[in-house]
């Protein structure tokens, strides 16, 4: 297969380190390359991303928020690390997530903020919904190398609670209703992926084929049950096979790559949490700057984590038990939330650091932050914290604060946001999970 | 418990409607409805019989919670009286026995299970005999079923994972040597084919002398020595007694041992950890062994012994050895004509110390020779300097002597010229006009050259020998990848596909390893495909029987993690594991293997929480800075050790309650357990440790605990830490684990609003645990677990965070551990519990569990009421069998679950989009 200079190529160089002038007339090449008409195609300029980082066990909510807009914009503790970036911010105040009152108090609240779909209570047959990136994905990664990048900090958790299989306390990203999507957690990895061995890959297209082949053979004496596992291994190795038919069959160096613009990790996780999570996120900044991915979701911590952040305040024990903690609430553990938050900011300042043409890949992207509760100690699910930065390529009015805690029920809903964001994308559809309408006033 | 004692209830069950449904309403319904939904449970939508036994498993949780008394709770406005109490679990009982006895030895849904991480690496390591981590930068698993990770329906895949597949099938392809008649073998990192030839030598040495194989002794050990040097050139050699001593390198063979001769001779080759395989080791004849340790080979032997032959063919490059031998031969019989150059001669006597212009200097002896073969290959500077073999004396001087060095430059010839090269050199000798032979005034007598062309001829029956045994071996080895013999299309496909890589032009071992990738990425290798066959009896219609080669997959997987090894596999082929008693056996056999250890560390691992303990992080590392990583590993070990010890040895279950022995791997724990006094002995057990019966499975010296506290699982240091806080002991988190996972009593989630306890005891406002926890239980709310979960956990307030024993807490305020049962019966310590958990209800609790886990595990499924009468067996027949472990697993290899697959309903259960 032969095609000319691709889109991604060509923002594969927009880093740091090189600017190069938007040319409108590149807009659509990422999309002649795939051969769909899609959201890249139609609207001229640079792509758009989408990114989720999630937080466990919800917030303190008296330190939580903020009031008016603009440069009057009051950001309230636990977001003050947003600071000197709060004209790129919509703080979104009332929204809830009505299937989050379906279920268990916790981890029925948590996999599903980005489906608003109701957690099937099972230890097997798992069931939320597919999550808003993952459609995302569906329809608009297949211009990029990575349709998606599904990140985490912690492993999944092993057991079961509450007749809930633990898996459930892991990713918020679900490629179908049934199928979570796991988590890279190791840095390393990461970057070796975003690396890529094009080579190992190209040598693998014969390999693809008789696997699936394999499969195919084996479909049709299997139960249905086994059919939709073999299914799941169908679609992921096609997956890997349109990825495939997306390398370039020749390097175009147009700009810096990947491994320009960091080094490679240690093959060990950091040994702290904060380094941890800040490579995580420069990688997934990086990975947005060469367009080896429009969307991505990270996790910083698992439903019901423990996770300790008793480095916060040396010498006290109280930030040892994350979710412990979160029944309390109060200053200790708004004290955790705001350290999400600068881990929030860390990003969005990365995002900031790479231009693209007159804009930078913060203007071009959404980037959410949510927790799966609004306080931890009343597991409140009545509202739910949630942030967003970016203009999106100027189709969100950044700098404000939108509150709908008095809105009737349907325009309260955390899906119509994706409902509204579907458009913004420029999606198939504009209706999302149980969204009554696109969300007012974004 | 209440099933069994259900059994007995013979009276009519009471009726929903009249009686249980108006019992529910006035009790439960206040808090459990639609609207308040108190715990998530509504009951208020299960108003009739249907609905209330539409989903067993969420009525067996009620069951448990009003019989257990959970529920309605103490101070519910309307308490449920005895009677009334007794007339809803007897109903409820009644519902859930007529489900289990319609659906008794329902195999359920097994679907097909992709390999677990563990799984993978397990597999791989027996596969490879590499004991690597695979997977470290695989997604970790989840898991659900019964709390496992090899539950079939939670092992999801994504693109991500199958790129993360094909990395490490084309690692693993890379790493592959290829023999072509053994087979693949593999190595930690890919070794480069010219090391091959001497992992090949080496496989053929250890089996000649592991087997101590004699030959028929064909070549005369004269004609031997005149492959490996020029006629009258070789050391003078007395084959008879003490010759073969004179020469070093022969310190080694016994005198008069033809095979001794040519191992140890060959070993002459191996120069600077270079090779080069001598056509010494080719003169012994394919098929010649006489005998093995003394009697006739079997045809097993006499074939692997061929193979091996085989592959030193093919990595030396068949004929190759013995055509560089005859090049060799012809030189060196023509070097003193070369060597005459006075040219040369003059330079040497004016060096003397200088360095020599090697480039410049190409004209003596095998240096003449190498000025041709300079026509038809370069040279580095290196390779002239060995083979000019110059001569210093002690001073770096040169002595101006140069002495051919043969074996240098047959090395040369071996290793470094390419086929091609070494032909084109022969024909530049055999051709009168050549620059070469005008040099030397001669081409090789016709008989060297017949030689030459038989060696050809015999070379091409070599190679399509070799090509043969490749597919046939690599058909051999996807059957071992696919822990099933393959179909004959498969056979075909692997044919068809080695033979196009062939036509490719690919070479051999290209072939294979792009074979290996796709071996390693299909879904026949990752995932467990479970098909059945419809010929095989069966009890019912839907069901179907599993295949000999399932049934291996399944016991292996099920006690090794891994796949089945040869005698599994053998006694599949015999069609044996469909035969109960067989496949018992078979059970009992792989219990008492090293391979054991798997089922300690993932079963019992994953359901006690010590799985990954030695990564565990949780304990505030400045405040206990004594958990370190080896004591860690330790404790991780401490548990391992235990479990393995407990199946390999089919010891009573029940000691896991209340053994009052260990297995310490290390000192530094018997002395952090405060252990001073080591039991009996009085010899340190750790540098006298042996591993014992069966042979090396348990690895850790056991010590008693007659003189500590501690006794079973809840002494271990595991156990202990993973049921506190960073900074504190958590007689909640403990107590819970107790009832929740030791004995199977779920309790319901807290309600909202709970305030928090300190986290860390120092900053308990003067008052202790246990202290802030009475207070804690005051809150009627709380109390109705909290009753039931705190004295368990109180009882171990003896135990710091990492496992200590200690008698006053981090304040320093003396510990006690005394507090009182729900029944109000006093509860006083460790000892105490023991002595709790060891009273026969709670026993029964503890046995019920460990079968639920077993089988959900075995399975890879939840366990079902289909199940019940399976594990009401299985704790008959232990108590009748002092608890012995085998009796779990012989229940469950010999029971329907596990032979028979279901299959899919005639329509399929739709319950996907439920709300």
């Amino acid at each position: 297969m032969t095609r000319p200079t691709n889109r991604r190529n060509f923002l594969r160089g927009v880093g740091v380190t090189l600017v190069l002038p938007w040319l409108e007339s590149l807009a659509t090449w990422g999309a002649e390359s795939t051969g769909t008409k899609s959201a890249g195609a139609k609207a001229a300029g640079p792509a758009k991303r989408f990114a989720c980082l999630f937080m466990a066990n919800g917030v303190e909510p008296g330190l939580w928020g903020a009031q008016g807009n603009g440069r009057d914009m009051v950001l309230k503790s636990s977001l003050e690390p947003l600071e000197p970036l709060k004209e790129h911010l919509l703080v979104l105040n009332g929204l809830y997530n009505p299937k989050s009152l379906t279920g268990n108090i916790h981890i029925a609240a948590a996999p599903n903020v980005l489906s608003g779909a109701h957690v099937v209570q099972s230890t097997s047959d798992l069931m939320v919904g597919t999550s808003f990136d993952q459609l995302l994905a569906a329809e608009i990664g297949g211009q990029t190398m990575f349709p998606s990048l599904v990140l985490g900090i912690e492993p999944p958790t092993l057991g079961t609670h509450k007749g809930y299989s633990c898996i459930y306390s892991g990713p918020i990203s679900w490629s179908t209703p049934k199928t979570p999507v796991p988590r890279e957690n190791n840095p390393r990895a990461l970057y070796d992926r975003l690396v890529g061995d094009p080579r190992g890959l190209r040598k693998a297209k014969s390999v693809l084929d008789l696997v699936m082949e394999d499969a195919r053979g084996i479909l049709p004496r299997v139960s249905a049950w086994d059919r939709q596992r073999l299914d799941e291994y169908l679609a992921s190795v096609r997956e890997v096979e349109q990825r495939l038919s997306r390398l370039p069959e020749k390097e175009v160096r147009t700009g810096p790559r990947v491994d320009e613009l960091i080094q490679p990790p240690d093959a060990q996780e950091p040994p702290s949490l904060a380094d941890h999570m800040r490579l995580m996120l420069d990688l997934l900044a990086i990975a947005f700057a060469t367009d080896s991915t429009r969307v991505g979701t990270l996790m910083f911590n698992n439903d019901l984590s423990r996770m300790d952040f008793g480095f916060l305040r040396p010498g006290s024990s109280d930030l040892t038990n994350m979710h412990g903690m979160s029944h309390a609430g109060g200053p200790d553990y708004a004290l955790m939330n705001r350290f999400h938050i600068e881990m929030y900011a860390h990003l969005l300042k990365r995002l900031q650091g790479y231009s693209e043409g007159e804009t930078t890949v913060l203007d071009n992207s959404c980037v959410m932050f949510c927790s799966s509760l609004m306080s931890g100690g009343a597991h409140d699910r009545t509202q739910m914290p949630v942030l967003l930065a970016g203009r999106l390529g100027q189709t969100l009015k950044t700098g404000r604060t939108l509150t709908y805690s008095k809105a009737p029920e349907e325009q309260r809903r955390l899906c119509n946001l994706f409902a509204k964001l579907s458009g913004h994308y420029a999606l198939k559809s504009h209706i999302f999970g149980d969204s009554a309408e696109p969300l007012r006033d974004l | 418990m209440v099933i069994a004692a259900a059994i007995c209830a013979h009276a009519a069950p009471p009726d929903f409607d009249r009686t249980v449904q108006p019992l529910l309403e006035r009790h439960c319904h206040s808090c459990h409805n639609a609207k308040v939904r108190k715990g998530d449970v509504d009951l208020t939508s299960l108003s009739t019989a249907a609905k209330m036994t539409s989903d067993t498993a969420r009525l067996q949780t009620l069951l448990e919670v009003v019989s257990e008394g959970f529920m309605p709770p103490k101070d519910a406005p309307r308490p449920l009286s005895a009677t009334d109490r007794k007339l809803v679990v007897d109903w409820m009982q009644d519902q859930l026995e007529r489900e289990a006895r319609s659906q008794a030895g329902d195999p359920g849904r097994v679907v097909v299970r992709r390999l677990t991480n563990a799984e993978l690496n397990y597999t791989l390591t027996d596969l490879t005999g590499l004991t690597l981590d695979w997977t470290k930068d695989f997604p970790r698993d989840g898991s659900g079923g019964e709390g496992f990770s090899n539950t079939g329906q939670t092992l999801q895949i994504s693109a991500g994972q199958i790129e993360k597949y094909l990395g490490l099938a084309q690692r693993l392809a890379a790493s592959a040597v290829v023999f072509p008649a053994s087979g693949p073998a593999f190595t930690e990192s890919p070794a480069p084919q010219s090391e091959w030839a001497r992992l090949a030598l080496e496989r053929l040495d250890a089996f000649c002398s592991q087997q101590a194989v004699e030959y028929v002794d064909a070549t005369p050990p004269e004609q031997l020595m005149s492959y490996a040097y020029p006629v009258g050139k070789g050391p003078k050699l007395d084959f008879t007694a003490k010759g073969l001593r004179g020469y070093k390198g022969y310190s080694n063979a016994r005198p008069g041992d033809p095979l001794q001769f040519l191992l140890t001779s060959h070993r002459l080759f191996y120069r600077n950890e270079r090779l080069c395989p001598s056509p010494l080791t080719f003169a012994v004849p394919q098929g010649a062994i006489k005998k093995i340790r003394g009697r006739e080979p079997t045809t097993d032997e006499v074939r692997q012994w061929e193979r091996l032959w085989l592959d030193l063919r093919h990595t030396t490059g068949y004929a190759r050895p013995f055509k560089v031998s005859l090049l060799q031969r012809w030189f060196s019989f023509q070097s003193y004509s070369l060597g005459d150059n006075p040219e040369f001669e003059e330079r040497i006597k004016q060096w003397k110390g200088k360095p020599l212009d090697l480039q410049k200097d190409l004209s003596f002896t095998v240096m003449s020779l190498a000025k041709y073969i300079g026509e038809i290959r370069a040279f580095t500077p290196a390779e002239l300097r060995d083979y000019m073999n110059i001569q210093n004396s002690r001073d770096g001087e040169s002595t101006g002597t140069m002495v051919p060095n043969h074996d240098a430059f047959d090395a040369f010839l071996q290793n470094s010229l390419s086929d091609a090269q070494l032909e084109s050199l022969w024909r530049m000798a055999c051709d009168a006009e050549s620059a070469l032979a005008k040099r030397l005034q001669s081409v090789p007598p016709a008989a060297m050259q017949d030689e030459w062309r038989s060696l050809d001829a015999q070379q091409q029956v070599w190679q399509r020998q070799v090509r043969d045994a490749c597919r046939k071996s690599l058909c051999e080895f996807s059957a071992r990848a696919w822990r099933r013999p393959l179909s004959d299309t498969e056979t075909a496909g692997v044919h068809a596909r080695f033979d196009q890589a062939i036509a490719e032009s690919q070479t051999l071992a290209e072939a294979v390893q792009s074979s290996i990738v796709h071996l390693f990425v299909s879904p026949h290798f990752l995932y467990r495909i479970e098909r059945g066959i419809e010929s095989a009896p069966k009890p019912a219609a839907h069901l179907r029987g599993l295949t000999d080669f399932e049934l291996a997959s399944r016991l292996s997987y099920f006690l090794w993690s891994s796949q089945p090894d040869t005698a599994l596999l053998e006694a599949a082929a015999k069609g044996e594991l469909s035969d109960p008693a067989k496949r018992v056996a078979q059970a009992r056999r792989m219990l008492r293997d090293p391979r054991i250890r798997r089922l300690a560390n993932e079963m019992f691992g994953q359901w006690l929480g010590f799985y990954r303990f030695d990564e565990f992080s949780r304990p505030d590392p400045e405040r206990f800075a004594e958990f370190d990583a080896d004591l860690r590993k330790a404790m991780h070990g401490e548990a391992v050790e235990f479990c393995t010890d407990l199946v390999a040895n089919d010891r009573d279950v029940r000691s896991l309650l209340n053994a009052d022995y260990a297995f310490l791997p290390t000192r530094k724990l018997a002395e952090h357990y405060g252990m001073t006094d080591l039991g009996e002995t009085k010899t340190d057990p750790w540098t006298t440790f042996k591993p014992g019966e069966p042979a090396g499975v348990v690895t850790a010296p056991r010590v008693s605990l007659a003189h500590t506290p501690r006794r079973g699982l809840l002494g271990w240091g595991s156990v202990l830490t993973t049921t506190s806080h960073p900074l504190r002991t958590s007689p909640v988190l403990r107590g819970n684990w107790i009832l929740a996972d030791l004995l199977g009593i779920p309790t319901p989630p807290p309600p909202n609003a709970v305030p928090e306890l300190p986290q860390d005891e120092k900053n308990g406002d003067g008052l202790t645990i246990g202290q802030l926890l009475a207070r804690h239980r005051e809150n009627t709310a709380c109390s109705v677990c909290h009753v039931r979960i705190d004295p368990l956990g109180i009882a171990l307030e003896n135990f710091d965070p990492i496992g200590r024993f200690r008698t006053r807490d981090l304040n320093g305020t003396p510990i006690n551990s005394s507090s009182r049962l729900v029944d109000d019966r006093p509860l006083d310590g460790i000892r105490g519990l023991i002595a709790y958990l060891n009273e026969e209800k709670q026993q029964q609790l503890f046995v019920r569990r460990l079968c639920r886990k077993l089988l959900g595990y075995s399975l890879g499924r939840s366990v079902l009421p289909g199940d019940n009468q399976l594990l009401a067996e299985m704790e008959k027949k232990l108590q009748s069998n002092d608890g012995r472990f085998s009796t779990i697993i012989e229940a469950i290899v010999s029971s329907p679950q596990f032979v028979f697959l279901k299959l899919e309903p005639a329509a399929p259960a739709k319950r996907e989009g439920q709300p």
